[in-house]
């Protein structure tokens, strides 16, 4: 499962992915139903890759991941922004569900230029 | 902010007068009966530190446009209110015990309202004085302690009628520069981990008893107050220096009785003082804050032990059974109950003439009104699926022992692949937490904390609307208003 999503990932980033800087902006984690600490190190680790520099929560950045722990979407809600961001609440991204495997990828793919 | 080891060292600046079991302990900070109960406050600096979680432990000061730790904010909108709730749930899950700090927060969010009203209509400068405090306590990052409960005595008679005047906090001398107070409040929780604390009068005052009308501030460990630590089930584990028999190593709480033996307090750190006829107000509003805040902290620490009676499940290997499932649905649906109403209290809060928000009081006493049921029959849910083993189990030195440690090991073992030992920290955590030093905390405090039921039961036929009620059934039955 792991090597899977390490290799969707990097066929994303391949692809589409533009340095540049991007920050992901948490949710406070009240009760998450996801891990957000280890998604959010595996965008870090996938976008650093490529050459974005990663901020936590910083407001100044080109892309923004808004990450939190259920569908609420706590991190967005209080703090909205305008695009280019991507809004990870739960196991769903930008409102569709895709489960916790392929939460990384599929933020991957929204940032598509 | 103060950043976690920055707190650490601010406590050891200070000097407190505590004794504990006949003692007087001179380093509160590395004592192991009171560390824990630090380490959970301390958790409050931590998680702030912390981009996972600074949404919720973090907040913009409405006065100085800072960023300050929540636990000193005042709600500034129904999101504050909301994010309150989350935040303590947040803390109860990450130390299955009372982290002590709301009570500091519910404090003040409240003698900010009330002196706000109280200057309008007397036109005294409480307010100020206690914006000024404010300012200082969200500059400095302090833990508060908010000290309301009285010892009280015979409950039958009011304070001023009481044979000894002292069992209820009062003004025994107004000089030029300040007062001089008397008094004792019971069950402080965590009084020697605060920097200040802020007391306020325990119940709603009459004029002959303005002299008990009475709310300030006061550093924890000025001259004149003396702290006697409260006892814990089960505390002496702490002594015994083992890894897991305390059940919850790291973190625990703890109450006080905090003396003031003819405390000075100048003017500038009192809040109220004999306006008799506010003492009502500031009461009310601490204990609804107050009755919020359990239905964020009892959650988290529900969570944990919803999830360590799952663990005893799976570790004994009767996960799969239906009634076992059943169980930790039942509690899961009582948790979130719980849950519900805190989220439901702030949700329907209101602003207050000062600004800072208040909760829907009446929903904030249905919320404590079940904390003072739901988490007992967790817990008793909790001890059904643990079994017998978790009250009759060995020691963790039987365990470790060359002799008795080999049949510890073999005959206490449940479901192949798992520790003996992985089993035992388990039943441990749920003693601690249902009938350990824990269960002060999840128990006993859901009982009385923030009021005893009665408290919300007054409170709730006062904001129930009956009247309304009966005419809403006149005119469906037919009944001529």
């Amino acid at each position: 499962m792991q090597e899977e999503r390490e290799r969707e990932i990097r066929t994303v980033l391949g692809e589409r992915v533009r340095p540049g800087t991007v920050s992901i902006r948490f949710c406070g984690g009240c009760n998450p139903r996801i891990d957000r600490g280890r998604v959010a190190l595996e965008l870090k680790g996938a976008l650093e890759e490529r050459g974005c520099r990663v901020v936590w929560g910083g407001r100044e950045a080109d892309f923004r991941i808004f990450l939190s722990g259920c569908l609420s979407g706590c991190a967005f809600k209080y703090n909205p922004a305008d695009p280019p961001c991507v809004v990870v609440a739960g196991t769903a991204v930008d409102d569709e569900e895709v489960g916790e495997a392929r939460i990384v990828s599929e933020v991957l793919r929204k940032m598509d230029p | 902010m103060k950043t976690p080891e920055q707190y650490e060292e601010s406590l050891r600046g200070m000097n407190f007068k505590v004794y504990l079991m006949g003692e007087e302990v001179k380093n509160v900070v590395d004592h192991p009966i009171i560390r824990p109960s630090m380490n959970s406050v301390k958790m409050t600096y931590t998680l702030a530190q912390d981009p996972q979680h600074e949404e919720l432990m973090t907040a913009t000061s409405h006065l100085t446009g800072k960023k300050i730790n929540r636990f000193c904010h005042l709600h500034q909108g129904p999101e504050d209110l909301i994010k309150k709730v989350k935040m303590q749930r947040l803390m109860g899950r990450k130390t299955a015990a009372c982290f002590q700090r709301c009570v500091g927060m519910d404090a003040v969010n409240a003698v900010d309202s009330v002196t706000f009203e109280m200057d309008r209509k007397l036109g005294t400068d409480y307010h100020k004085r206690f914006t000024n405090f404010l300012l200082k306590m969200q500059e400095e990052d302090w833990t508060v302690d908010g000290a309301m409960t009285d010892v009280k005595g015979d409950r039958g008679q009011s304070p001023a009628k009481q044979a000894d005047p002292d069992l209820f906090c009062r003004v025994v001398e107004r000089r030029a520069d300040g007062i001089v107070v008397r008094g004792c409040k019971a069950h402080q929780t965590g009084a020697v981990n605060s920097h200040w604390i802020l007391v306020m009068p325990t119940l709603t005052m009459t004029k002959e008893d303005a002299d008990f009308a009475l709310s300030f501030v006061a550093p924890a460990d000025a001259e004149g107050i003396v702290y006697i630590y409260g006892r814990q089930s089960c505390d002496t584990r702490k002594l015994e220096g083992g890894q897991f028999d305390m059940g919850n190593r790291e973190f625990g709480g703890h109450e006080a009785m905090m003396i003031f033996d003819d405390l000075f307090v100048p003017w500038e750190n009192v809040f109220l003082c004999g306006e008799h006829e506010f003492s009502g107000a500031l009461v009310e509003r601490f204990a609804g804050y107050h009755r919020q805040s359990y239905g964020g902290c009892k959650v988290g620490v529900g969570d944990v032990l919803i999830g360590a009676a799952a663990l005893a499940a799976d570790y004994n290997g009767a996960s799969r059974a239906s009634h076992v499932k059943d169980k930790l649905i039942e509690m899961t649906h009582l948790n979130e109950t719980l849950y519900a109403c805190g989220i439901a209290c702030s949700a329907e809060g209101h602003r207050t003439a000062s600004g800072t928000w208040l909760i829907d009081l009446l929903l904030a006493n249905v919320c404590k009104q079940n904390v003072t049921r739901f988490p007992y029959e967790i817990a008793r849910l909790a001890e059904d699926i643990a079994g017998g083993l978790m009250v009759t189990m060995p020691s963790e030195k039987d365990l470790r022992h060359p002799v008795a440690g080999k049949y510890v090991e073999k005959y206490l073992r449940g479901i192949a692949g798992v520790p003996t030992e992985h089993r035992m920290r388990v039943l441990r955590l749920i003693e601690n937490i249902t009938l350990g030093t824990a269960a002060v905390g999840y128990r006993t405090e859901s009982m009385h904390g923030a009021g005893s039921p009665q408290a919300q039961r007054i409170m709730i036929a006062r904001q129930g609307n009956l009247e309304q009620k009966k005419a809403l059934a006149k005119k469906i039955a037919g009944i001529p208003a």
